[in-house]
């Protein structure tokens, strides 16, 4: 038994804060500055990060983890980068790979200057800004994804590119031009998707407009937000696919995840967690399908989803799932994935969707709600 | 003001002291799951950066989030005071006594939970190490041909080839055509000597303290089309903790082992009478 | 058969046999044979979630494999367990084993995590022993709550006797093999970490923390025994709340959302 215990207890208090301290003054040092300088100063964004180590050099993490060196173009190199993490900016010319991307130059109202590059052929665009500049020859189409000539991309001589694919980064770091890998290994959240333009923006130096962009975004979930408050029923919802054996959702942790439950609607994969179109068993998107009232799928007109008896076909598993039998079954138009720019719109779309009550009379524009059957087999049936 | 020392050092040693502390870690680490549920982002790049630039950015940009870790840190930090403190204690009173016990065998079984304290520490000190002074290099992509240099150093890294073993069964539907074991070839040299190594996921190499550990690997399919190029991803890491925590962990180990064995085959409380 | 149904068939044997328990002493041998149905059930379960994992590691596979555990070292002989009890008191831990191997069986039940699909990293003997000993762990800690249970039903208050310290001493004889095990399958953790990752502590899973929590809670119970801080019965009170702290530290994690059984 101690002797001393209020010498004791008074010990073990000093201790802790102590020990709190130090590892505060030692680590946590500006803690001084406004909650604005420290955001401005470090900036996450999902797995994304950025951070100001002083007016000469903004550090981006990308999805990789890799580490870029951003710097005014006619600065010498700081010390302890390599050559290929080294970006001028604001870059003048990208090579994008993702339709995301691109959209994200849009936003920041750099996509007609910049952009030399992308890995999509002309016809399958809809946005005029790219249509136009394939047109004038000013933006190529680099092959698929999975087989770019890099010698043509190598002929458009772009500052940055902008890619999901490791494997180009090799051959891209012999090219000496930096990449940024711009997926992740978890699905981006919906603050990540909001943000994901202030990501970018520090390497056109187009802060305001991303600032602007993610003021928006807010907006339009705030409106959400507060126009579903009130809803009625809570639809149960799905969002994935069956691809011959193989099954992918999107996660809890995605942004549709989050805000199909931020739209008083429940997300019946809300407990997955992973990447973006993650596999899971058959069994557990079965029994979801027991449940649901509406389901998302990612196929689109083009890879057969132009009915749900359609569907069916593809998948005779997914001919179980309730949506399918008597719920309601979307699929997004093929301008969908080249709208990243109109998030705003995307998000409220989606929430129309889930309580049309909330929304009437709204107009789809991104996504169409599947006829039981194809409207040639309708005619041919009556 | 000699007696202060000692009453400090009394009370940094004892129990109650080491009981609160571990009743706080369990609150903090069960509070410490809440925050990273969902949260992975914000923690998984501490072993890449480092701790102290980890806690002015990541840390700090979330403390919400982070609260429980720096939490956690000051009590780890109390329980090695203590820890050493009263193991310390012991063990001279251990030494003292040594006269009462017949068997040399039964005395050594004694330093059981000692051993595992100081194991305790050596760990802890070999987690402090690796996140205070670890050289991390995260995503280093190679293709078949391509080399790495690890930067400030000589150390070369070139892929040679690679090769794969596809799941050829039926039992796992969901592995069809995927690869089960993928195996990279390397070159490492540092300008003077070289060797070839292979590595694989679970399957790391070391060269000139360096490890070099594959996150990632392609194609991961086989098939006609849309396979992506090969690439290897490796991390390469140069961890001064490394020897620290392993032979803290196997110091714990041989102490458990003591204990255990004492525990539950011999009958203790009659040697101690004795 | 799919390994939920053999799950679900498992949780009516193990019923069976925890109403076997409470039978006349001529007819417990339903019980018993109930139990060991159970267990065969339980196997099947588990053993077809590793065949259609093998060489991976199944995913959340430890809640299903617990009652099986429980249920074999139940059934095992007692090792170095020399104290004499009374009747009474053993038929007490383990009815209060049983309870707890049927809400264990009945969570994995309702709240299956079996969706998702192994990945190609845990291909590695330390992934497997990390979950096993894990699960070996927890089973002795569970098992050390059932004897705190009946022990603190069955004696008297702050009745500090040589039967109170057979008693305690019998129950901490599980807290230290569950303290051997769960040790063992956080350095195996620790080392499959270490290979797969590069450093021994990967924050991926914030499964890790509650992992770090059991080990503090039964390090401290340890440490209680050991100084003799607490009297007996306040150190087997501590032990019978391992149950519900290891339920949810450990168990939360591995439970998936509500699924209708039928």
């Amino acid at each position: 038994m101690s002797k001393h215990p209020h010498i004791g207890r008074l010990l073990f208090v000093a201790a802790v804060l102590g020990a709190v301290f130090a590892i505060n003054v030692i680590t946590l040092n500006g803690c001084d500055r406004t909650q604005a300088e420290k955001e401005q100063s470090f900036l996450q964004i999902g797995d994304f990060t950025i951070k100001r180590i002083n007016p000469d050099l903004v550090e981006a993490r990308d999805g990789a983890g890799r580490i870029l060196a951003l710097i005014p173009r006619n600065t010498e190199p700081p010390q302890g980068y390599t050559p290929d993490q080294i970006v001028r900016v604001p870059v003048r010319s990208v090579v994008a790979y993702g339709n995301f991307d691109v959209s994200a130059l849009r936003v920041l109202g750099v996509l007609e200057d910049v952009l030399v590059g992308v890995t999509t052929p002309a016809e399958q665009w809809y946005l005029d800004d790219v249509k136009r500049g394939m047109a004038s020859g000013k933006i190529v189409y680099l092959g698929d994804s999975r087989a770019v000539d890099f010698e043509r991309l190598k002929r458009q001589n772009p500052e940055l590119v902008l890619t999901w694919d490791h494997s180009a980064i090799p051959m891209l770091n012999q090219l000496k031009i930096p990449c940024v890998i711009t997926s992740t290994p978890v699905a981006m959240c919906l603050n990540a998707r909001m943000r994901y333009v202030q990501f970018l923006a520090p390497f056109f130096q187009r802060e305001p407009e991303a600032e602007a962009f993610f003021l928006k975004v807010s907006d339009s979930v705030r409106v959400i937000r507060d126009r579903t408050a009130n809803a009625g029923a809570k639809p149960k919802v799905m969002w994935g696919d069956i691809y011959e054996k193989r099954v992918l959702v999107e996660p809890g942790n995605a942004w549709v995840g989050e805000l199909v439950g931020l739209a008083q609607s429940d997300y019946l994969f809300e407990d997955v967690y992973g990447t973006s179109c993650i596999e899971i068993s058959v069994e557990r998107f079965l029994h979801s399908g027991d449940d649901a009232d509406i389901l998302f799928t990612y196929r689109t007109a083009d890879s057969g989803a132009t009915s749900k008896a359609a569907i069916a076909r593809l998948n005779p598993l997914l001919a179980k799932v309730k949506p399918l039998i008597d719920g309601k079954v979307y699929a997004p138009l093929p301008h969908y994935v080249q709208s990243g720019h109109r998030l705003d719109e995307i998000l409220t779309e989606i929430a129309a969707i889930l309580h049309p009550e909330c929304y009437p009379n709204f107009e789809l524009r991104f996504f169409e709600e599947l006829p039981d059957v194809d409207p040639a087999q309708k005619k041919e049936q009556s | 003001m000699t007696r202060l020392p000692a009453i400090v050092w009394r009370q940094l040693g004892g129990v109650r002291l080491t009981v609160v502390v571990l009743l706080l870690l369990v609150v903090d680490c069960a509070m410490g799951y809440w925050s990273l549920r969902g949260n992975n982002t914000v923690f998984a790049p501490l072993n890449d950066v480092g701790l102290f630039p980890w806690a002015r950015t990541y840390g700090m940009n979330d403390l919400i989030h982070t609260a429980w870790f720096f939490t956690l840190l000051a009590l780890l930090f109390i329980l090695a005071i203590n820890t050493f403190v009263c193991a310390t204690d012991r063990v001279i009173a251990l030494f003292k006594s040594r006269s009462r016990f017949t068997r040399p065998g039964r005395f050594a079984l004694k330093f059981a939970p000692h051993i595992m304290h100081y194991a305790v520490i050596v760990i802890l000190t070999g987690y402090l190490s690796s996140y205070l002074f670890s050289d991390v290099y995260p995503s280093q992509t190679l293709a078949p041909g391509t080399a790495i240099t690890v930067p400030g150093t000589r150390v070369r890294l070139e892929f040679l080839s690679f090769d794969y073993q596809y799941y050829e069964g039926k039992r796992l539907e969901f592995f069809e055509d995927r690869v089960l074991s993928p195996e990279a070839r390397l070159k490492l040299s540092n300008g003077v000597t070289e060797r070839t190594a292979a590595i694989s996921l679970n399957r790391p190499v070391r060269y000139e303290g360096y490890g070099v550990f594959m996150k990632n690997f392609a194609p991961k399919k086989r098939g006609r089309k849309n396979i992506s190029r090969p690439y290897v991803e490796v991390s390469i890491r140069k961890d001064p903790g490394v020897s620290f925590y392993f032979t803290g962990m196997a110091l714990f180990s041989l102490g458990l082992v003591m204990y255990a064995y004492q525990w539950l085959f011999v009958k203790a409380h009659g040697e101690e009478r004795q | 058969m799919s390994s939920q149904q053999f799950l679900y068939m498992a949780l009516i044997a193990y019923v069976f046999s925890c109403a076997g328990s409470f039978l006349p002493r001529g007819k417990r041998w339903i019980g018993a044979l109930a139990l060991v149905a159970g267990m065969v059930l339980n196997a099947l379960a588990v053993g077809l979630r590793y065949w259609y994992a093998w060489p991976m590691l199944p995913m959340y596979w430890g809640l299903p494999a617990l009652p099986l555990c429980m249920g074999i070292i139940i059934c095992a002989p007692a090792i170095g367990e020399t104290e004499e009890i009374i009747e009474k008191q053993r038929l007490a831990e383990h009815r209060n084993a049983l309870a707890l191997i049927v809400l264990l069986t009945l969570l994995t039940v309702l709240f299956p995590r079996d969706f998702y699909l192994p990945f190609l990293r845990s291909k590695t003997i330390f992934s497997h022993l990390f979950l096993l000993c894990g699960v070996v762990g927890k089973a002795f800690f569970f098992l050390a709550a059932a004897r705190a249970m009946a022990f603190l039903l069955l004696t008297k208050a702050n009745a500090d006797n040589i039967f109170s310290v057979r008693g305690e001493k019998r129950i901490l004889r599980c807290v230290v093999w569950g303290f051997v095990f769960w040790t063992c399958s956080m350095f195996a953790g620790e080392i499959w970490s270490y290979i797969g990752w590069g450093t021994p502590v990967v924050w991926e899973d914030p499964a890790i923390t509650m992992t770090m929590a059991t080990w503090f809670y039964y390090i401290c119970l340890l440490h209680l025994h050991l100084t003799k801080t607490w009297n007996i019965r306040q150190r087997i009170r501590y032990t019978a709340a391992g149950a519900l702290v290891t339920v949810i530290l450990n168990c939360y994690s591995d439970l998936g959302p509500f699924r209708r059984p039928f």
